[in-house]
């Protein structure tokens, strides 16, 4: 395709992901970033450029805050550049440093990702419903729920699918979420299928135990050319593909039931990485799952499962962190496991993938051989789809 | 295809608001930088561990060599200098101020870093560059920029 550098990711490292940290934003990126230079061996002289992303500015409160946060990014007399997809911006993070080295332009790049939701008030649900038309559907009263809401009942109401299923998945995800070293205090946990129905629903037939929770935390890898990863003692994992795609902006023109721009993405992706065939092909998948009924939704457009199936695979135990025949789904935990600070968790998805093909994962190892695996983020006006295939 | 865009003093208008506020945590390094100003009137400065500098206000990490900052953090000591002022006319609100105020950026030597702060108690004309500044502390203090009401030229001692 004629890019200068083939790209590694060579190292990653998270926060723990919480309610309300005492930590500023810059603070927690900071933490996260000298985390991922530690893991890759590196110190910021060896870094290059800075990419960093965040949501809204609203969340933290401060505006223009990827340069409000820049030295904790480690970004001082670099280049640096934040990208902004909202909710997709984690995993677009990735692409945003892949193209800052396969350009040719840099051998190394620091990407970090901050959120601090926790200092919106009265709830950050303010923020989600100025991103809406403030003649037809503002007055209202709308906040991020209803779209989700009407997703989900669009799905299961075509599909079929029963609560259980849904259910399966938040238990699935939160118990992965078990193992893992960053995850929001009271996120995780062995639930019942029963007590995650019996939660309240917030809005039908969206259930509090299936919503991923308000968090604050940051994530940062590091990115090398492949002339630099190979002087670095660590096997690097490489970025074997990537893509984006956005749908339209009005929510009532979407097909609710299948994520087309996600499946955009994924082939834009699948066809950088030489893909041919994903369920063959793609050994471990982090799609985004800030709804239970989010990640199944996601793993068809990612043309993981057959569009209507991804549900019958969950009951099956397709998806589950142990399986040895299927496709392990969010064995970090994801969102509904570990916490979803926006940017920060979809490179908390991406760095489980680095550490599942690394063999670094700890208890949370898929069972299968993993040679090769994928990130996907979702986000802007809920119409955005970013994909990374990470292998070895 | 400019002709299409008229009309503009009929346009009918709605207005709103981002039903947002917020409540800011004051971080690692903020807390103790506060507390220090309540409790001991004093302007604390954390070392940097590689490069030697004094940052003020204390930061957790240096952001040029990246690193943790490291203990003793010790208060600034002695008068500040001015590095630099200006004399504001209007208000935020763009409305005349009823007299003008001085605003400097205010340093300590040896420290990177430094506070922007209201300078009173004298005449605008009569500020200048390097000029010796001290804090004039709230006498009721809550760990808060407010602790300090204003700086003021220094006592010459």
């Amino acid at each position: 395709m004629g890019y200068k550098n083939r790209v590694a990711v060579v190292g990653a490292g998270l926060t723990r992901f919480m309610r309300r940290a005492l930590e500023t934003p810059k603070e927690l990126a900071f933490e996260a970033a000298s985390a991922a230079l530690e893991d890759a061996g590196l110190t910021i002289a060896d870094i290059d450029c800075v990419v960093s992303v965040s949501a809204p500015d609203a969340f933290d409160g401060v505006h223009m805050k990827g340069e409000y946060f820049a030295d904790g990014a480690g970004a001082w007399g670099k280049p640096y550049m934040r990208t902004y997809v909202g909710g997709g911006s984690g995993v677009f993070s990735l692409i945003s440093g892949w193209y800052h080295i396969a350009s040719g332009h840099f051998d190394t790049c620091l990407v970090v990702a901050e959120e601090k939701m926790s200092a919106a008030l009265p709830h950050p649900q303010g923020c989600f419903n100025a991103i809406y038309d403030q003649f037809t559907e503002r007055p209202l009263g709308v906040n991020l729920l209803w779209i989700f809401a009407l997703e989900m009942n669009r799905y299961m109401q075509t599909y079929g699918i029963p609560m259980e299923t849904f259910a399966r998945v938040a238990q699935k995800n939160k118990r992965n979420g078990m193992d893992h070293p960053s995850a929001q205090p009271g996120i995780a946990g062995d639930f019942t299928i029963q007590s995650i129905l019996d939660s309240e629903v917030m809005v039908w037939p969206v259930h509090r135990q299936m919503v991923s929770p308000i968090s604050d935390g940051a994530g940062a890898m590091v990115l090398t050319s492949e002339s630099f990863a190979r002087r670095l003692s660590k096997p690097p994992v490489w970025i074997e593909g990537v893509g984006w795609n956005l749908d339209t902006s009005y929510w009532t023109d979407r097909d609710l039931c299948y994520p087309t721009y996600v499946e955009k993405a994924a082939r834009m992706a699948y066809e950088m990485a030489g893909v041919t065939n994903p369920r063959r092909d793609i050994h471990v998948a982090e799609p985004y799952d800030p709804f239970a009924y989010k990640e199944l939704h996601h793993l068809e457009g990612l043309l993981l499962a057959d569009r209507g199936q991804a549900p019958r695979l969950a009951e099956e135990g397709f998806w589950d962190r142990d399986t040895e025949t299927g496709i392990p789904a969010s064995p970090s935990g994801g969102l509904l496991g570990v916490g979803n600070p926006i940017a920060a968790s979809g490179v908390m998805k991406l760095a489980e993938i680095y550490w599942q093909l690394q063999g670094q994962a700890g208890a949370r190892q898929v069972r299968r051989e993993v040679r090769r695996g994928l990130a996907q983020g979702w986000g802007d006006l809920m119409q955005v789809g970013t994909v990374v295939i990470l292998g070895k | 295809m400019l002709d299409k865009i008229h009309q503009s003093r009929q346009a009918r208008q709605v207005t709103g608001e981002i039903p947002i506020h917020h409540r800011y945590t004051l971080g690692v390094a903020g807390e103790r930088f506060f507390k220090a100003l309540r409790d001991r009137q004093e302007l604390l400065a954390s070392p940097c561990p590689q490069c030697r500098d004094r940052l003020l206000p204390p930061k957790l990490y240096c952001e040029r060599c990246f690193v943790e900052t490291t203990e003793p953090w010790e208060a600034v000591e002695g008068a500040g200098f001015v590095r630099s002022f200006t004399v504001l006319h209007r208000s935020l609100e763009e409305e005349a101020l009823p007299r003008p105020e001085v605003v400097a950026m205010i340093s300590w030597p040896g420290v990177r870093g430094g506070l922007i702060h209201r300078l009173q108690e004298v005449e605008p004309h009569r500020v200048t560059l390097g000029m010796a500044v001290s804090p004039v502390w709230a006498p009721q203090r809550v760990g808060a920029m407010s602790d300090i009401l204003y700086f003021r030229p220094a006592q010459a001692d």
